[in-house]
C-alpha cells in the first residue's frame, strides 16, 4: 500500500472496515454516488435532452465554464461507483452473506447493481453522439425483443424518434437516482457521518478528472467509426453480431444477476453448484468483455 | 477531522484553484461565438454574404465537435466538403437552411445519371439481372460487372453529382461534389493548406458561372461548348503558334475550333444559368430517365411567354431574387413561370406590359425579342417545326465510336477509385462541325439529330486475340438542342433539298419522278465498318430507318415525309419567300399544279 508522510491509505482502509469485517465498498460506492450526483445536477442546469443533444453536449464540455471537469467528475465517479458497487456485491458473495443477511437485503444488493449498470447505460445514451444513439437503439430493440410484452414495455424505456434521450434523462436524473437512494438508506446511518473516506475518494476523483480524457464524443453522422458501447456492455454486443437478440442481449445479461438473486433460495445441497454457476456466469461476462475489446475494432 | 480528510480537502482545494485559474485562461482565447473552430481556423472573408462565419460559425456546414478544444476531437466527424451529397441532408439541407433540396438533389439527373446509364444497359452487351435506376446503387455495392455497366464505371462514372472532389487532379477532380460541384467559384481560392491559421475561404454563390458548367458539359453533346461557339477539333492543334501547338485547349489534351456562338451568348452574354432554372437544375423531387424530364424550360418559355400572377410563387420568386444579389427591386405580382411553375424572377413585366430581362450574373438588363407572329412563325405548313431545327447554326457530330476492351489490361473505376481487370479504348471515325440532319422527336415535332452514339464494340482477351462472338454493334442518332442558336435561318432549298438535313447522309440527292435518288460521300464498307450506309445516314431514299434512334417515339423522316418534303423543292427555285402567295394554301395549290390547273411560269 502507498505511504505518505502524512497518510496512511492501509491505515484508513483497515479503519473503514465495516463492523461486520467487509471492506468498505459499500462507503466508497456511497461517496461516488453523491459526487455523481452533485457534479450530475450541475450539469443538469445546462444539459437539454431535446434538439441537437450532441450540439448541446459539446457546448456543455468545450463552453460552460468548468463545464469539461464537471462532466469528467461526473462520468469517473459513476465509473467509480457501479465498480464500487459490483465489488461490494461480488465481495458478500464470496464471503456467502447471502446466508446470514436478511433476503431482503441481498434482493436489494443484487437489483442496486442491476441499478447501477443501468445508470450509467442511460448515461452513455445522454452523451447524444453516434454511440450513444447507437446503445439507445440496441436498448429499444433489445426491449422489443422480450415475448410478449416486449412491444408494450419498450416504450417505456425508449421512444425513437424526436424524444430518443427524454426518457432515458428521465430515468437517469430522477427514477433510477431516486432507486438507488432508496437501496442505499440502509446504509445511511453507518456512512454518511464518515467523511474519513468520502474526502479522500473526491481529492483522487478531482486530481483525477484535471488529467483523464473522457473518450471522445463522436458525432451522430461519422461513418467510419464502429460505434462500440459502454465497456459493461462489449460482450453483449460482440454476442449480438453472432446469436439471437433475445438470448444474448436479454438472457445472458440477465443471468449471473439472476443466479446471484437466487442464491438464498438454494438449498445447501446444491449450494456449491449454484456458486459455480453464478462465478462461472460472471466470469464469463468478464472474459467476452475482455474479448470484446480486442475484437471489435478489429472486426469493424 | 481526521489528518486523512483535512489532507484531501487540501488537495480538493489545489484542484478547485488549478481550475479555476484554468478557465480563466480560456475566457481570454478567441473563440467564436458560434463554435470553437476559429481557435485554430480562420478564413479570411466569408464563403458568401448569407454565409458568414461570425454568425453561423464552421461547425454547421463542416460538422465535427462544434466547441472541442482538442484537434483531434474537434476533428472526429469533420467534413472538408459541406456540400457532399453523402452529408449533404446535415450541412446544407439541415433544419432551418436549404431542407428540401438535397433530396431533390439527389433525384436529379446530374446525380442519378440515368439517362447514360439507361442508354448504356439498353444498347450494350448487359446482363439484365445487374440492372441499376442510379448511380448511387453502383457506389454503394460491387454491383455491375456487365459490359455496358463496366464501361460506365470506367468511361462515364466521373461525371456525376455524387463524386469526391479532388481526388484525382485537374477537371475530373473538380467535377463532383455535390452543391459545391456548382455553387463553389472554382477559381476564388486555389486548395490550400488549412493547418495555416489564416486561409481564404472557397466562395459559394448562386450566381454560377459558366465555367463550373463546362467542366462537365465539354464532352458527348458538347452543349457547354457549342453555346460558347467552341467546337472540338480533330486535334492537331493547328494553327501553330509559336512553332507550338495553339493554345485553344480543352481538357483531356483537344483542342477546339472557334466557331459562330449562340446568340443568347454573342448578343446577350447569357449564361446558362440565364436560361436554365434552379427546379431545371436540381430537380423538382421527381426521379426522370431523360434530361429533357427534367429541364423547365423550352424557347417559348421566354420568347413567347404566358404571363400570368404568380400566386403563391410570389413569395419564391421573392426569394430567388433576394439570394441572387444582382437583380433589380421586383414589386408586381405577375410574372412568368416555366413550364413546370418555377419562377422566372429575371423576367419582369413593366407598367407597359413589357418583358424585361435582367441577367442573373450581373443584373444587367438587356434588349429581349419577343416571338413575331408573322407568317414565318406562324406558316401552318411549319408547325411541327422546332425551333432547333431551323435556328440551330451548326451541330457537334462525332460519328463512329470505336470502342475496344482490352481484358488483359486494368483501369479505374471512378466509382471505387481501384483498378479492376478491363481497360476501355475509344476512338471514332470523324468529327465534324456541320448543319443539323432533321428527324422527328418524341412529341412529334421535327427537330435536329445527331449521332450519339454509333458504337463499334470490339473486345480482346487476355492473350490480345479478338472476341468475335462478343462484338457488338449499336448505332443511334439522338435528338438534342445543340445551343448553337442564330437569328439567321437557312434557305428554304438549304432544308427541302438538302440530304444531310432530310437524314439521308451528305451526297447528291435528286428527286424523280421515281423517287429519291441518292448518292451517299461516305464509303462506309470500303472504310472497313462493315456496314452499307454512311455513318450520317439515319434513313435510306426509301425512308427506312438505318440507324436507331435515342429516344422511344422519335424516328427519321419515312418515305411520305421525305416525299412531302422534297416536292416542294419543284417550287422553291422560284417561290423561295414564305409571303409567296402559293404557300398561303399549299396543298391545294400544289394538287392544282399537278392536275395542271395551275400554271406556272418556270416550267413553261
Amino acid at each position: 500500500m502507498l505511504r505518505y508522510p502524512h497518510l496512511s491509505l492501509k491505515r484508513y482502509f483497515s479503519e473503514a472496515k465495516a463492523k461486520d469485517g467487509s471492506f468498505s465498498f459499500a462507503v466508497l460506492a456511497w461517496w461516488s454516488f453523491l459526487i455523481a450526483l452533485i457534479t450530475g445536477a450541475l450539469l443538469a442546469f445546462h444539459y437539454r435532452p431535446w434538439g441537437d443533444v450532441f450540439r448541446g453536449v459539446s457546448y456543455l464540455t468545450g463552453v460552460i465554464p468548468y463545464g469539461s471537469f464537471l462532466r469528467t467528475l461526473h462520468y469517473l465517479s459513476g465509473q467509480f461507483f457501479l465498480v464500487f458497487t459490483l465489488a461490494h456485491a461480488l465481495e458478500f458473495f464470496w464471503k456467502g452473506r447471502y446466508g446470514s443477511a436478511p433476503p431482503k437485503a441481498w434482493a436489494k444488493l443484487t437489483l442496486l447493481l442491476s441499478v447501477a449498470f443501468l445508470l450509467l447505460f442511460t448515461g452513455f445514451i445522454l452523451k447524444g453522439d453516434k454511440e450513444g444513439i447507437h446503445a439507445a437503439n440496441v436498448m429499444y430493440h433489445l426491449a422489443q425483443e422480450v415475448p410478449l410484452i416486449g412491444p408494450g414495455i419498450s416504450g417505456l424505456f425508449i421512444r425513437p424518434g424526436e424524444e430518443l434521450f427524454l426518457l432515458p434523462y428521465l430515468y437517469h436524473v430522477i427514477i433510477l437516482p431516486l432507486i438507488v437512494l432508496f437501496f442505499l438508506s440502509q446504509h445511511r446511518k453507518r456512512i454518511l457521518p464518515r467523511g474519513d473516506l468520502g474526502w479522500p475518494l473526491l481529492a483522487l476523483l478531482s486530481c483525477l478528472a484535471l488529467v483523464y480524457r473522457i473518450p471522445p464524443d463522436i458525432p451522430p453522422h461519422t461513418e467510419w467509426v464502429t460505434p462500440t458501447g459502454p465497456w459493461f456492455f462489449q460482450g453483449i454486443q460482440l454476442l449480438l453480431r453472432y446469436a439471437p437478440p433475445l438470448l444474448v442481449g436479454v438472457l445472458w445479461p440477465l443471468l449471473p444477476l439472476g443466479l446471484m438473486a437466487a442464491l438464498p433460495l438454494v438449498p445447501s445441497p446444491h449450494m456449491r453448484w449454484a456458486r459455480l454457476a453464478t462465478a462461472g456466469s460472471w466470469g464469463v461476462h468478464g472474459m467476452f468483455i475482455l474479448l470484446a475489446w480486442w475484437l471489435i475494432p478489429r472486426l469493424g | 477531522m481526521k489528518k486523512a480528510s483535512l489532507v484531501a480537502l487540501l488537495v480538493i482545494a489545489g484542484v478547485l484553484v488549478l481550475i479555476f485559474a484554468k478557465e480563466r485562461f480560456r475566457e481570454k482565447e478567441e473563440g467564436a461565438p458560434i463554435d470553437n473552430c476559429t481557435l485554430c481556423h480562420q478564413p479570411q472573408g466569408d464563403p458568401s454574404p448569407s454565409h458568414p462565419v461570425r454568425v453561423i460559425g464552421c461547425s454547421i456546414c463542416h460538422l465535427g465537435n462544434p466547441f472541442a478544444r482538442e484537434e483531434k476531437r474537434a476533428h472526429l466527424g469533420l467534413v472538408l466538403n459541406p456540400g457532399s451529397l453523402k452529408v449533404a441532408r446535415l450541412t446544407c439541407g439541415r433544419r432551418g437552411c436549404h431542407e428540401d433540396l438535397p433530396s431533390r438533389v439527389e433525384k436529379s439527373i446530374m446525380a442519378t445519371n440515368q439517362g447514360i446509364l439507361t442508354a448504356l444497359q439498353n444498347r450494350w452487351p448487359h446482363d439484365q439481372t445487374e440492372s441499376v435506376r442510379e448511380v448511387s446503387q453502383l457506389i454503394s455495392s460491387s454491383k455491375g460487372r456487365s459490359m455496358a455497366l463496366d464501361h460506365y464505371r470506367k468511361m462515364c462514372g466521373g461525371c456525376h453529382l455524387w463524386k469526391t472532389r479532388f481526388r484525382w487532379k485537374g477537371e475530373m477532380g473538380r467535377r463532383g461534389g455535390g452543391c459545391t460541384n456548382c455553387h463553389i467559384l472554382e477559381l476564388s481560392a486555389p486548395r490550400q493548406d488549412l493547418s495555416h491559421k489564416r486561409f481564404l475561404h472557397p466562395q459559394l454563390t448562386t450566381r454560377i458561372p459558366n465555367e463550373n458548367c463546362l467542366k462537365c458539359h465539354n464532352r458527348s453533346a458538347r452543349t457547354g461548348l457549342s453555346y460558347l461557339g467552341r467546337f472540338e477539333s480533330e486535334g492537331y492543334g493547328t494553327p501553330f503558334e509559336g512553332g507550338q501547338p495553339n493554345n485553344r485547349r480543352l481538357s483531356g489534351g483537344r483542342f477546339y475550333l472557334e466557331l459562330r456562338p449562340d446568340v443568347h451568348h454573342q448578343k446577350g452574354g447569357l449564361a446558362c444559368i440565364d436560361c436554365h432554372t434552379e427546379q431545371g437544375v436540381m430537380g423538382d423531387g421527381n426521379s426522370y430517365v431523360h434530361m429533357e424530364e427534367q429541364v423547365d424550360i423550352r424557347c417559348k418559355t421566354c420568347h413567347e411567354p404566358e404571363v400570368k400572377p404568380l400566386g403563391g410563387k410570389e413569395e419564391l420568386a421573392q426569394r430567388l431574387k433576394r439570394v441572387n444579389g444582382k437583380q433589380p427591386p421586383m414589386d408586381h405580382i405577375r410574372g412568368i413561370l416555366s413550364t413546370k411553375g418555377s419562377p422566372l424572377y429575371h423576367l419582369r413585366i413593366s407598367g407597359d406590359n413589357e418583358i424585361r430581362f435582367y441577367r442573373k450574373l450581373d443584373g444587367k438588363e438587356i434588349a429581349f425579342r419577343s416571338l413575331r407572329k408573322d407568317q414565318i412563325h406562324g406558316a401552318p405548313y411549319h408547325k411541327r417545326l422546332t425551333c432547333q431545327a431551323c435556328h440551330s447554326a451548326w451541330m457537334p457530330q462525332c460519328y463512329g465510336c470505336h470502342v475496344a476492351l482490352l481484358k488483359g489490361e486494368g483501369q479505374r473505376d471512378w466509382l471505387n477509385g481501384k483498378v479492376s481487370p478491363g481497360r476501355w479504348v475509344e476512338g471514332r471515325s470523324y468529327l465534324r462541325f456541320e448543319r443539323t440532319s432533321l428527324g422527328i422527336w418524341p412529341n412529334g415535332q421535327i427537330g435536329p439529330f445527331a449521332p450519339g452514339c454509333q458504337v463499334f464494340l470490339d473486345v480482346f482477351d487476355e492473350q490480345g486475340q479478338h472476341e468475335t462472338e462478343n462484338a457488338h454493334l449499336s448505332l443511334t442518332m439522338a435528338s438534342w438542342d445543340p445551343h448553337t442558336t442564330a437569328l439567321s435561318t437557312p434557305t428554304c432549298m438549304a432544308c427541302h433539298l438538302d440530304p444531310k438535313v432530310l437524314g439521308l447522309g451528305d451526297g447528291s440527292l435528286k428527286v424523280t419522278e421515281h423517287g429519291l435518288e441518292f448518292t451517299p460521300l461516305y464509303e462506309s464498307h470500303a472504310s472497313g465498318l462493315g456496314i452499307h450506309f454512311p455513318l450520317d445516314a439515319f434513313v435510306s431514299p426509301e425512308g427506312l430507318p438505318l440507324q436507331q434512334a435515342s429516344r422511344k417515339g422519335s424516328r427519321p423522316f419515312n418515305l411520305g415525309e421525305l416525299k412531302r418534303i422534297t416536292r416542294v423543292a419543284y417550287c422553291l427555285s422560284c417561290h423561295d419567300t414564305y409571303r409567296d402567295p402559293i404557300y398561303l394554301e399549299w396543298e391545294k395549290n400544289f394538287d392544282r399544279f399537278q392536275s395542271g390547273k395551275a400554271y406556272c411560269e418556270g416550267l413553261k
